[in-house]
């Protein structure tokens, strides 16, 4: 399966079931900002050593088809020139792939300007986390609307570290870092809580969404680390903050830490809610009026009918 | 190639009282007729009825799964239609509250015993709780049953959608039930089909229509399926062309 994107691109490449992602030792095509013209075969590995600006593609899990972005490094002034000469080519021939490089990355720059990214894995911080935490909580006691919180902690990451080295271990902390951010919405807050140890921060999340979600990170997980061997799976904890909790930023940091310790507790590669799923229909789930007024359309039609054919 | 893969069918209509259930037993017994190995799975937790509709009085039942103490080859039971079926229990509380891991527990004891089946039928429960949602999500094919009630075309529509925006699910296979003929039914299906063209952006599948008569809610009394008792009855009859379609595949 081939994905092109402007004058460079990249082949899809590593096709597993359900989810496709580079292994470390296969061949990309990289676009080098600098040296458009020529495509550079390299693998990941040296992309990532190499600190180069590169950019793949490729199907996730879900329906939609996604793009990966991996930027490594700032680009020098002299850089970003020629980045945005190629950008309105690029533009005209896909999507507007470029324009979200290009604005993640002067997020990116003023993120790690104020030293709220983690050098790593280029995920939010602590820092950030616990600032962004306060304001989703103040969110919802504004909007009424819940938010949640998911702890997540790798099982038997010690292992990899020991058997592999220090090295493949954070490798494989920044593979994990991309592919959770792919498999999170629009508005998720990704962060690396430190260690092997991640958290996301939901708006307009009730505790049942939020358990789709560690659903499905556990499972990118088990795609991403099963051709390790090694047992390395995801434990998560979830927590919901709602207007009736009484709940500090601390306290619910607390509460889906001891539902994440419960996982953990119980067998790992799962995830444990803290409190209950209450039923819910959120707004945009509900019939709008413009619907309902559709569907009672049929109404005088079926009551005439009817009168008419009862026996 | 020899272990079989069932086609997971998942029976709602959001509105109770549709005749939800009565069509997933009459399915299961005409596909049954077929030749085909049928489970049918009674996934209203709340309140279930299948057992009761097919005169049974099971000692154990979904709850025994749920909660992790049975497989479900100790619950399931043989039934006169000539599938099998694993029963849930009526007004059982806790059950219609069911957690993620309760359901996710269902889930796989119903794959453990997947390959022996041709059909999976799952009669999931009124309303859209998380429980119906996720039997939904588990399903190859998502049925919604209505009838000519506004109530019961507005519950139908509103399950089509938190389905679709939940899990981007954009096939359903609509049963128009209690239709007094053909015109009627197709009327009742263009109708809700053009909405949710029009809201939701995908078309829906007409699998057929069930004719109103009375020999159903007779049969129903008697805890006997009118597929086998009256097969030439209009319902029966409705009830075994939709059959048809679904052992082809739609």
């Amino acid at each position: 399966m081939k994905e092109r994107m402007g004058s460079g691109t990249i082949k899809g490449v590593g096709q597993k079931e359900g989810l496709n992602l580079p292994k470390r030792d296969e061949t990309l095509v990289t676009v080098n900002p600098l040296s458009q013209k020529e495509e550079r075969r390299k693998t990941l590995a040296e992309i990532i050593k190499g600190h180069e600006a590169a950019v793949f593609l490729f199907d996730s899990r879900t329906l939609k088809k996604k793009a990966v972005i991996a930027l490594l490094e700032d680009l020098s002034p002299q850089e970003q020139e020629a980045f945005e000469q190629l950008r309105p080519l690029t533009l005209e021939l896909e999507d507007d792939l470029l324009e979200k490089i290009i604005e993640l990355k002067d997020e990116n720059n003023q993120l790690q300007a104020m030293a709220l990214i983690d050098g790593l894995t280029g995920l939010y911080n602590t820092r950030f986390f616990t600032s962004q935490l306060g304001k989703e909580m103040s969110r919802t006691r504004r909007t009424g609307l819940p938010c949640s919180l998911l702890m997540m902690d790798l099982d038997n990451f010690k292992t990899l570290n020991d058997t592999l080295g220090h090295m493949e271990g954070n490798h494989f902390l920044v593979a994990l870092a991309e592919a959770l951010r792919e498999n999170l919405r629009t508005g998720d807050t990704l962060c690396r809580f430190g260690g092997d140890e991640f958290t996301v921060i939901m708006p307009a999340t009730n505790l049942f969404e939020a358990a789709l979600v560690a659903d499905r990170l556990i499972k990118v997980v088990q795609v991403i680390a099963e051709p390790l061997g090694l047992g390395v799976t995801l434990s998560a904890g979830v927590g919901e903050y709602t207007t009736t909790s009484s709940l500090s930023p601390e306290e619910l940091v607390q509460a889906a830490d001891s539902a994440l310790y419960e996982a953990k507790r119980s067998g790992k590669n799962r995830f444990v809610l803290f409190g209950k799923v209450e039923p819910f229909l959120d707004e945009t789930s509900m019939v709008s009026v413009e619907e309902k007024e559709a569907l009672f359309a049929i109404k005088d039609h079926l009551q005439q009918k009817g009168e008419g054919d009862d026996r | 190639m020899t272990a079989k893969v069932p086609v997971v069918t998942a029976i709602s209509s959001g509105k109770g009282g549709v005749g939800k259930t009565f069509i997933a037993i009459n399915l299961a017994a005409c596909l049954a007729q077929m030749g085909k190995k049928v489970l049918m799975v009674d996934c209203d937790l709340g309140l279930a009825n299948i057992d009761i509709m097919l005169g049974l009085n099971p000692a154990h039942t979904l709850k025994d799964i749920a909660f992790g103490n049975m497989t479900a080859k100790e619950v399931l039971l043989n039934t006169q239609g000539g599938f099998d079926l694993v029963p849930a229990s009526s007004g059982v509380k806790e059950m219609a509250q069911l957690i993620f891991e309760n359901i996710d527990r269902i889930k796989t004891a119903i794959q453990e015993i997947s390959s022996a089946y041709d059909h999976i039928i799952l009669d999931t429960g009124a309303g859209i709780s998380e429980t119906v949602l996720q039997f939904n999500l588990f399903a190859d094919h998502n049925i919604v049953v209505l009838n000519r009630e506004l109530t019961s075309l507005t519950d139908a529509y509103a399950t089509i959608k938190v389905i679709f925006q939940m899990f981007g699910k954009n096939r359903f296979d609509l049963i128009v039930n209690s239709a007094r003929n053909a015109e009627e039914a197709t009327r009742i299906f263009n109708h809700i089909d053009s909405i949710c063209h029009r809201f939701l952006g995908f078309p829906l599948n007409y699998l057929g229509y069930i004719t109103y008569d009375e020999t159903v809610p007779r049969s129903i009394m008697k805890q006997t399926i009118l597929s086998l008792t009256f097969p030439q009855s209009p319902p029966a009859v409705d009830c075994a062309a939709i059959a048809r379609k679904i052992a082809v595949g739609h």
